[in-house]
């Protein structure tokens, strides 16, 4: 089945089996391996990216579904400038031990700072619940994000 | 680039399923769907039949002079736990990999799985040729006879736990001119190195090993799994790269858990509050299959189980026991965790028995000075270090929200040392640890160490990911023993590369940097008192609602000796913390009545969200350095050996009922 | 790995084209959001000879408001609820309900129609839409039919949609100046919940005019209404909270992985009390 995907303002179009998961043509059609497979069951965000600007599961959709929607995967967070402001303060402030969930916390991350309102520690520590960090304890992603959006 | 989780925000990560490789076949494993059985027929795959022998080593030959079963590369005969190996298959495309991996047909004869530590004690043998389930047996301490007012016991256990790394394990294998090699997530380059020349019956000059970036690992990841054997076998076979990435199903049922610990003690002391001794009983369910580490568990808890008090009477008999569930492994903490938890419970039922404040029982069984404990533990004295805690915590203020606290230590894994390699080319210093770290950031004490020693700007430092073709020798990241090993090294191997610049004429670190020179050191290290560190953790616990037990928040004032990068200490300390709470309210691998892991999903396991972290209130300090040039003690795993007995006894402090199992049993709240 | 087995892929983009294509496939799998068809086939507890996408249908996507009935149609995103619902209190119910499902990233992906059509225990929207006697709007080739929502229900994953059948959205009548409340419990984020307590009452001065709770969860089952507009004083919430304990009390519940009856049964009546004083008590 031919599908077009439009992923960080490019579109890529391939022949695949409708079967194909949305995580697994962004990593293996598109190579774009920012975004990760961590559970397989929508437990953990790590696929996570932004579809029509909206935060979604990519190991939980075909890639069919995707088609005509606009995907922003976390190479598409950072543009000419680098990082974004999001992704900058993550760095910087060393929040993540590991890295796997960059992608996860980027997308949320960025998701907070473009749509919530009043944002505070404890909004940030439940808008992020649907990314785990296994390492960190949380604590130093959620006070990074709360003072990148009061930023804003 | 200067900070090293950068490159993951712009997706330019190398985790081991970004690696690809032309005319790369995905491997697929065919897993036992019974915890215990004959297999009766496996039709399709590779099979243990179809192992060239002379190839693989099923584990016979390192069994010799062991006294425990290993597992199988792939099961023959029997099943011995839900998810073991059975068949693998593979294919060019990955989702056809899977198709085929469905069409492999196993037959079972199925047999009674033995499930419990009481089970095991009770039941046959599940492995032919042994008398029964126990595979080993330790005596720790001296026996004794108290003559003890107060002798109080109490039977505590601490369910299963799996690691759950965000990343899950993964291999990719490729042998090609003779040489096997390795890309693969993992603690020790070394082990996998090691493991496969033996298992494979390489000569380990042939085998290369690097690590990918790695997505934690938690303990999950230093041993030598059978699927890494598989993906590498069938390289050789097929001289092509072979991929396999465990998913997390897989690793649910087959990845090593930790704890599954049971422990029946006796407490002896005056009425007073002084601690006369301590005896009983550890079990440990090493699941289906043992190694050194799960067989020998049950002394290496029991030889802490004193922790950093002073009892002069210990006597522990240890047995490490089969189940037909996955082999057990190390999960953050690997024993720490587990004798704290004991020895900390049992004092607190000691102080309540006698109406003390359990704060003061514990400051009263504190060495004056250097302790040798009955099981040889030697720990400096560390009641300044408590009593300064105390009063840092402001315990009389937590004591009346009902806190419940724990004293600690922390015992590094430092033996056998570790090894460094420096390389200074264009511009850059490339670091190389024999401890790779997996999640750590090791290389913030790594660009200080350089700083230190050499001068060195800190953006000129790299820590590279482990590399066997680099750094020939080294051990690998476990047991919080990185700052002191690996930091030791990496401290040596600077001093050393500074004397050569020196020798050449080159005093400046411009210089240095300039030029072309590198260094490597390797040195083993015998565990010293002054690099165990103290630990005092208190938590507040709520029961919301009257049926959902929460911990609000969690203080740790922790001895860390020479805090290399804060950064980093205190990312390590809350990390664990929270994995030593969530332990202790919902964070266990359960099993169903037929030995099938209960947990289908990450979220079913229990681990923590971020709605469930406590506030963490963390205070480090230096009690004293430890005997290296750098003075640094172990962190890593200080949150998971304090946390969980304080959280334990927040929780009893609220319910008025004994909690002497984890995770929380729910009826206590009825 | 876990990965769907092969199937057709079929996108209707009309009611008719879907009719005749449910019925021409002898295993259809609808998608809507899809976050629980996917995981199902990629669980391979289903092998549908397609899977027909029905996300582009107008009539699935619209909400409708006529009079003071509301019809909202089975595709809209539960995070979409808060936005195109109007203000009353029933709507508000439906969307406190649909505000916790699962994160942020499922309310973006899951529809209405999915958390209606599962029949899993601990589906939110079948609790909230049984407590304001909402009903199932179902679409066949021959024409639509109403069904109470509590109705809908014939077992765990099992609604009474038959092949070539759809929810085309559910309906409900606005309420005025009621009081809602929602309370859920879950053991794991992201895991099953164990209780559910929609309530919803109309208090004028102390006079219950109107009182209705459900409960569902994985305690529950299939979601149960109360009508508790037979007492008629908010001074009575003593004895509305014996009854429903009474009632918790004789209900059958099993021990499991969610803990035992007795935790279970406290953890429901914990949350009707907490549901009765958020509705009644001023």
């Amino acid at each position: 089945m031919k599908i077009k995907l439009n992923i960080n303002g490019t579109d890529y179009e391939s022949d695949v089996e409708p079967r194909m998961l949305l995580v697994d043509f962004i990593r293996d059609v598109a190579g774009l391996k920012g975004t990760h497979v961590g559970c397989e069951t929508g437990s953990c965000g790590s696929c996570m990216v932004l579809l029509d600007g909206m935060p979604v599961k990519s190991c939980l959709m075909l890639a069919v579904q995707a088609e005509g929607k606009k995907i922003i995967t976390v190479e598409g967070l950072s543009g000419k400038n680098g990082l974004n402001k999001v992704q900058k303060a993550l760095s910087e402030r060393k929040a993540l031990q590991c890295g796997f969930c960059a992608a996860g916390f980027s997308i949320i991350g960025t998701w907070i700072l473009d749509n919530e309102e009043n944002v505070d520690y404890q909004k940030v520590k439940e808008d992020i619940a649907g990314v785990v960090c296994r390492c960190s304890g949380y604590d130093q992603i959620i006070k990074t994000i709360t003072e990148v959006a009061k930023n804003e | 680039m200067s900070e090293r989780t950068e490159k993951f925000f712009k997706g330019k990560g190398s985790f081991v399923d970004d690696i690809n490789f032309p005319d790369m076949l995905y491997l697929e494993i065919v897993r036992s769907t019974k915890a215990h059985a004959k297999l009766l027929k496996v039709k399709g795959g590779l099979t243990a039949d179809a192992l060239d022998l002379t190839l693989v080593s099923t584990g016979e030959s390192y069994r010799k002079g062991k006294n425990y079963e290993v597992e199988p590369v792939l099961a023959k005969e029997k099943v011995l736990y839900y998810g073991q190996p059975v068949s693998a298959v593979y294919d060019k495309d990955k989702y056809k990999a899977k198709d085929l991996a469905e069409t492999v047909e196993i037959s079972y004869e199925e047999l009674k799985p033995i499930l419990t530590i009481e089970d095991s004690l009770s039941s046959e043998p599940i492995h032919e040729g042994r008398k029964d389930n126990i595979v080993s047996r330790f005596e720790v301490g001296k026996k004794f006879s108290p003559e003890s007012k107060i002798k109080l016991s109490d039977e505590l256990f601490m369910e299963r736990v799996l690691p759950n790394p965000l990343e899950t394990r993964g291999i990719v294998a490729f042998y090609n001119s003779g040489k096997l090699n390795v890309w693969i997530s993992t603690q020790s380059v070394y082990s996998i190195k090691n493991g496969l020349s033996r298992i494979l019956g390489l000569n380990p000059a042939d085998i290369n090993v690097y690590q990918t970036d790695t997505g934690g690992a938690f303990g999950s990841k230093s041993a030598v799994y059978p699927e890494y054997v598989i993906a590498s076998y069938l390289s050789i076979k097929t001289k092509k790269p072979v991929k396999w990435i465990e998913s997390r199903e897989e690793h649910i049922s087959s990845t090593r858990p930790g704890r599954g610990v049971k422990a029946q003690l006796k407490i002896y002391g005056d009425e007073k509050g002084k601690i006369d001794g301590i005896e009983g009983k550890i079990f440990v369910d090493v699941g289906a299959y043992a190694d050194d580490l799960s067989s020998t568990s049950p002394s290496w808890i029991g030889y802490q189980i004193t922790g950093p008090y002073m009892i002069e009477n210990v006597f522990i008999e240890g047995y490490s026991v089969y189940t037909n569930k996955a082999p057990l492994g190390p999960y953050r903490g690997a024993g720490r965790p587990e004798a704290a938890f004991f020895i900390e419970r049992m004092i607190d039922l000691y102080a309540d028995h006698l109406g003390l404040d359990p704060v003061d029982v514990r400051l009263k069984n504190l060495p004056e000075k250097e302790f040798i404990s009955p099981t040889g533990l030697k720990v400096l004295p560390s009641k300044a270090f408590f009593e300064d805690g105390i009063k840092k915590i402001n315990y009389a203020e937590l004591k009346k929200k009902n806190a419940g606290i724990s004293f600690g230590i922390l015992i590094p894994a430092v033996y056998g040392g570790e090894s460094a390699k420096i390389k200074v080319e264009n511009g850059t210093v490339k670091v190389w640890l024999g401890g790779n770290a997996h999640w750590q950031r090791h290389e913030l004490f790594v660009k200080r160490i350089i700083k230190e020693v050499l001068g060195i700007p800190e953006d000129k430092v790299v820590l590279m990911n482990g590399n066997t073709s680099e750094l020939e020798k080294g051990i690998g990241t476990w047991g919080s023993r990185s700052a002191i090993t690996a930091g030791y090294a990496l401290y040596k191997a600077a001093l050393a590369l500074k004397e050569k610049a020196e020798k050449i004429g080159l005093k400046e670190p411009q210089q240095v940097l300039s030029s072309e020179l590198s260094s490597e050191y390797y040195e083993n290290m015998q565990l010293d008192p002054s690099m165990i560190s103290f630990l005092l953790t208190a938590a507040v616990a709520e029961i919301e609602d009257g049926i959902k037990p929460v911990i609000k928040e969690i203080w740790a004032y922790y001895d860390v000796g020479e805090p290399l990068s804060l950064e980093a200490i205190y990312g390590q300390i809350t990390g664990g913390l929270l994995m030593g709470v969530q332990e202790v309210l919902t964070e266990a691998l359960k099993y169903d009545e037929n030995g099938k892991p209960i947990p289908e999903t990450l979220s079913a396991t229990g681990i923590a969200y971020s709605i469930n972290a406590p506030k963490c209130n963390v205070q480090i300090t230096s009690f004293g350095r430890s005997n290296t040039p750098h003075g640094a003690k172990g962190v890593g795993e200080a949150g998971t050996i304090g946390a969980p007995p304080a959280s334990a006894r927040a929780i009893e402090n609220l319910i008025k009922k004994r909690v002497n199992r984890l995770p929380l049993n729910l009826d206590l709240l009825t | 790995m876990k990965i769907p087995p092969n199937f057709k892929y079929i996108r209707t983009y009309t009611l008719d084209e879907y009719y005749e294509k449910a019925n021409q496939i002898s295993l259809p799998l609808i998608i809507s959001g899809g976050t629980v068809a996917v995981l199902m086939l990629k669980n391979r507890l289903i092998r549908p000879e397609a899977v027909i996408d029905i996300s582009q249908i107008p009539e699935l996507n619209i909400v409708k408001i006529n009079k003071d009935e509301v019809f909202v149609g089975a595709n809209t995103k539960l995070y979409k609820l808060k936005d195109v619902l109007p203000n009353d209190s029933a709507s508000e119910l439906i969307v406190k309900s649909a505000s916790t499902v699962g994160d942020i990233a499922i309310r973006s992906m899951g529809s209405v129609g999915g958390n209606v059509c599962l029949g899993d225990s601990s589906n939110d929207l079948p609790v909230a839409l049984t407590a304001i006697d909402a009903q199932a709007v179902i679409g066949k080739k021959d024409g639509i039919t109403y069904l109470p929502i509590k109705n809908f229900y014939i077992k765990p994953f099992k609604t009474v949609l038959n092949k070539g059948e759809i929810l085309l959205g559910v309906n409900y009548k606005m309420l005025n100046g009621y009081r809602t409340s929602y309370k859920k419990h879950f053991i794991n984020f992201l895991d099953h919940y164990v209780g559910i307590v929609a309530a919803i009452a109309k208090i004028e001065e102390n006079v219950i005019k109107d009182f209705k709770i459900a409960i569902g969860g994985e305690a529950v089952g299939k979601p149960v209404k109360f009508d508790l507009s037979e007492f008629s004083n908010v001074d009575e919430i003593k004895i509305i909270k014996e009854r429903m304990f009474d009632y918790v009390n004789t209900m059958h519940i099993e021990n499991n992985r969610f803990g035992t009856a007795n935790y279970k049964k406290k953890v429901l009546y914990t949350l009707i009390s907490r549901a009765i004083d958020e509705v009644l008590k001023l």
